[in-house]
């Protein structure tokens, strides 16, 4: 009787039951959480700009078109048009695509880079902690920008070795929070408990620990996020990573730069995108930083 | 008294010091000696108790015989074979014959975990099962506990903490282990739940033939459910008897220091005041001779100056006590 | 018992807390007397309000709990009408509590010293003693505010008298040391010391000494019956272990789930304990003497709070239950003199 509907939908349903609960709890804090849900809808409305910028943006944003550059912003061109009289709403548009898949890619990549590192650390522990950690503190003392700067102009130009050396350069922090939590859910009983059923040092370290550290890592990676944004933007900005034409906001920014006397919305425009998104990263981080802090939720 | 078949477990001069210092350029002062100089032991079937006081070693001991964590010194038999000897496979293939229930419960199982895969890690480890015939198997286990099949995709925080310490239970019960050491598993429970766990184990011990090693601080529990008993003090065993016999009669003078500091629930007994002096002192320098000479109501001269031995006395107790050379 | 013997007494409270899950009736209007001189235990398993029944007496209840009705009366004033500055002067001073894990409430960072005068200085006028000290040592008479530095002489001295009643060993050292450098057992001391400092009325012990060694929470236990006897306060244990109850307590009360189940001295409740409740609790208890009993449990567990039973709370799990007890709730009534019970079985 009970084992049939346990594997139909009834089943499906306990099984994600405790998601569910858990989910229902996050979005009541969010809700008491002004500014996380502000956050949220920033970053979700730019989310959705990004994935529907083929069709919605109205000019090609790669086409030139000299005579009718520097308009200001007007009915056919709300952004204006920039120096080569490209379309800036669809530049901006094109470029919030870029923007996003650049920050998820950095983060994604110092993230798996730092854990492992970072979790080998913690768990074996004696030198191989000792080196891991003074190679961490080695980049770390590098300020992060000029070492990516210095790593992207050996790489050379480009939007994508603008993102490995960032990610490179950002790897670090992640490393030493996760091993920060390794250290003390080493000690926690389902460790110890593996160890008796035989679970080999790998399994334990990527099946229980691991996946138990991630709390303090979101939050940062969400406002990472934000920065690694900020980063491609410096590098674009100073011409060393994206180039023109793509319609990178840094790049766009640097473009910009040189009418902004008398023509501002040529760098505004991109300037303020990259304001809102970092903002709504921040605030998300914050947010998440509350409701994932057992102390601070108010149940 | 005739022994019927060899002890199950057999632990010689069980010695674990902590060295002290740093771990890279430590040659530290001195060392912790948690435990220092143990013999122990359990014939199959059987449930020995380990009793003493935060401090005395019994929870390093526990882990020690698993082999958790590595020893300093001496043997550990388990059915004649010395664990000692073995290298990491064959440690490994032991491993399942022995296995741990432990004492916090609000951390032993992983919270990213459902209760059935926690449970059926063993099997998953050891490649025993897997698939359907994984799924049946972890619901049995979790069905002699008196758990049910609701609870398999539930998590651990969903669950109250008898439920819980039951799927840890289950989850020892996994790999059909002869020997179970319990680290305290009703410490932190209520009363009418310890006495629910408490039958479980006991139940659970006839019907498959367990032997365990109950660790416990609390002597109304041993009382009920163990067969002998072991004392311990800064790493040493000072006394070991039945149960029942330790229970009339004490004859260290830390025993019956400890069973006299008992909270008795009558109130119609009338206690006396507790003849013991000062704090535990430090495992990294014990007093000399017996360890327990400076707060021992009963000390002679010749404690401080040599340390008693663990001697047989009558009944097929052994004592650690100047007293009764 | 004279109305005038009466320390406290509490009526009616009841208490909800607000959550996302729901509302929580953590206390169902529970009702209590503890009488001047006595020591009274509330025992009970989790869940069932003790903890919540200490904090609604010190005012401590925070969101998202609420003390919905009810009375505190302590020595004839109502507590729960009174501001929070009142209660602040009461709290440390009239009446004072102990906790269970003195590492979270000492601060790591402080010197014993320290924490034990700032509840001294707080709760007590020492201008008297400072002005004798000016006098008597330094030949200053004056009528003036005394200097902060004696004050803090006098505190330091109070301080050091307080430990001395809680027989801590070498109590000149422990003032200047911090919580870390102190064991298990002389950090409950340190906890006991500030809660006497202040000669409290009313001494509240919340499982304080459940993390302790059992030799040492023997030492405890045996400091407090001399504590009370020295102070002639009264003193008031809340303890899961029926065993420090039956040793330390002269009335008791049971709780269970948000309610009281039965109150009365405490060797009539062990002698013929009246609610299936308190019965099974006794029946699950392992007994370090006399004869060995098959321990038997009570089946099922605590319910939640949040939707808790119909009628008597314990109902679902009563093996004496008739069908009024899901539908009525039982009145806490006397059975016999000075026993009372909450449970249809005796109305």
């Amino acid at each position: 009787m009970e084992s049939d509907s346990a594997k139909g939908l009834g089943g499906i349903i306990d099984r994600y039951k405790p998601f569910l609960q858990e989910l229902r709890h996050i979005l009541y804090l969010i809700r008491r959480s002004p500014l996380s849900l502000l956050g949220i809808t920033l970053f979700s409305v730019f989310l959705l700009l990004a994935i529907l910028a083929p069709y919605i943006m109205p000019y090609d944003p790669f086409k030139i078109n000299l005579s009718g550059a520097f308009q200001r912003p007007n009915i056919e061109h709300l952004f204006g048009t920039d120096e080569m009289g490209r379309d800036i709403l669809s530049r901006v548009l094109w470029g919030c695509r870029i923007s996003l898949q650049v920050g998820v890619t950095v983060v994604l990549i110092s993230l798996c880079i730092g854990t492992i590192l970072g979790g080998v650390a913690g768990y074996v522990g004696g030198a191989v902690e000792e080196i891991i950690m003074r190679f961490t503190d080695l980049v770390l003392a590098f300020p992060s920008l000029v070492l990516a700067m210095a790593l992207s102009a050996a790489l050379g130009p480009g939007l994508n070795n603008a993102i490995f050396a960032i990610s490179i350069t950002w790897w670090p922090w992640y490393a030493r929070l996760i091993r920060g939590q390794v250290l003390s859910i080493r000690e926690a009983g389902f460790v110890e408990a593996a160890r008796c059923v035989g679970a080999s040092d790998f399994r334990i370290l990527f099946r229980h620990i691991i996946p138990n550290s991630f709390g303090p890592v979101i939050v940062n990676a969400s406002m990472d996020f934000g920065w690694a944004i900020l980063m491609t933007s410096s590098l674009g900005f100073l011409g060393i990573g994206a180039q023109p034409p793509t319609p990178e906001w840094g790049a766009m920014i640097n473009a910009g730069r040189l009418y902004f006397m008398d023509k501002p919305w040529i760098a505004t425009f991109p300037g303020l995108a990259i304001l809102f998104v970092v903002l709504a990263s921040n605030l998300i981080g914050d947010g998440l930083g509350e409701i994932l802090n057992p102390r601070l939720r108010r149940r | 008294m005739e022994r019927k078949e060899d002890p199950i477990l057999r632990v010689v001069n069980l010695k674990k010091h902590f060295p002290l210092g740093g771990r890279f350029f430590g040659k530290g002062s001195g060392s912790v000696k948690a435990v220092d100089g143990v013999n122990l032991e359990i014939e199959g079937g059987q449930t020995v108790a380990l009793v003493g006081e935060s401090g005395c070693g019994k929870t390093t001991l526990g882990r020690a015989i698993l082999r958790l964590i590595d020893i300093t010194s001496g043997e550990i038999y388990f059915r004649d074979v010395n664990l000692l000897n073995l290298n990491k496979k064959e440690m490994r293939e032991m491993r399942m014959n022995m296995q741990l229930v432990q004492q916090d419960i609000q951390s032993a199982l992983d919270p990213r975990m459902t209760i059935k895969a926690s449970v059926g890690e063993g099997l998953v480890v050891y490649g025993i099962d897997k698939g359907k015939e994984l799924r049946e198997k972890v619901l049995s286990l979790l069905q002699k506990v008196g758990l049910g099949e609701e609870h398999l995709n539930r998590f651990p925080q969903e669950f109250s903490g008898g439920q819980r310490q039951r799927v840890c239970i289950s989850r020892a019960l996994a790999l059909n282990p002869k020997f179970i050491i319990l680290d305290e598993p009703t410490a932190s429970l209520d009363v009418s739940v310890q006495a629910q766990i408490l039958n479980l184990l006991r139940d659970l011990q006839n019907e498959l033939e367990l032997t365990y090693l109950f660790i416990s601080h609390d002597l109304s529990v041993v009382r009920y459910i163990s067969d002998e008993v072991y004392v311990m003090y800064l790493g040493k065993i000072v006394e070991k008897a039945g149960t029942r016999d330790i229970f009339k009669r004490q004859l260290h003078p830390y025993t019956s220091t400890l069973f006299s500091a008992i909270p008795i629930p009558d109130p119609n007994v009338k206690r006396e005041r507790l003849r013991l002096k000062g704090e535990v002192p430090s495992a990294i320098d014990p007093p000399s001779g017996c360890s327990f000479h400076p707060r021992c109501p009963d000390a002679r001269e010749i404690c401080s100056e040599v340390e008693p031995e663990l001697r047989a006395v009558e009944g097929g107790r052994l004592v650690a006590c100047h007293l009764y050379n | 018992m004279n109305v005038l013997d009466v320390a406290l007494r509490v009526r009616g409270l009841e208490v909800n807390f607000y959550t996302y899950a729901g509302v929580v009736k953590a206390l169902d209007g529970i009702s209590f007397n503890v009488y001047h001189g006595e020591i009274f235990g509330l025992v009970g398993e989790t869940g069932c309000g003790k903890s919540v029944t200490v904090a609604s007496i010190l005012r401590l209840v925070d969101k998202p709990g609420r003390i919905i009705s009810g009375e505190i009366y302590f020595d004839g004033e109502d507590l729960l009408k009174k501001t929070e500055k009142e209660m602040r002067k009461i709290r440390g001073g009239e009446i004072t509590i102990v906790f269970q894990d003195p590492m979270t409430y000492l601060n790591p960072v402080l010197k014993i010293g320290e924490q034990l005068t700032e509840t001294i200085r707080e709760h007590q006028d020492l201008t008297e003693e400072a002005l004798e000290i000016d006098r008597i040592k330094h030949q200053k008479f004056t009528t003036k505010k005394p200097s902060k530095k004696r004050l803090k002489e006098v505190a330091i001295r109070r301080a050091q008298k307080a430990l001395e009643m809680v027989k801590m060993p070498n109590p000149e050292t422990v003032i200047d040391q911090y919580p870390h450098e102190l064991s298990g057992g002389m950090r409950q001391r340190v906890m006991l010391a500030m809660a006497i400092s202040c000669n409290p009325r009313l001494l509240i012990l919340d499982e304080a000494t459940t993390f302790l060694d059992v030799t040492i929470q023997r030492q405890i236990l045996e400091l407090i019956k001399d504590l009370k006897d020295d102070l002639g306060c009264t003193l008031m244990i809340i303890t899961h272990d029926m065993g420090i109850i039956a040793e330390m307590c002269d009335r008791m009360a049971v709780m269970y789930a948000g309610t009281i189940v039965e109150c009365a001295e405490t060797k009539k409740i062990f002698g013929t304990p009246f609610h299936p409740y308190t019965r099974g609790l006794l029946n699950a208890i392992p007994q370090p003497t006399g004869e060995m009993k098959e321990l038997k449990p009570l089946p099922g567990t605590v319910p939640g709070l949040i939707n808790p039973p119909s009628g008597c709370r314990f109902h679902p799990r009563c093996p004496d239950a008739k069908e009024k007890c899901s539908e009525v709730k039982p009145e806490l009534m006397a059975v016999e003199e000075g026993h009372l019970v909450a449970c249809h079985l005796y109305n």
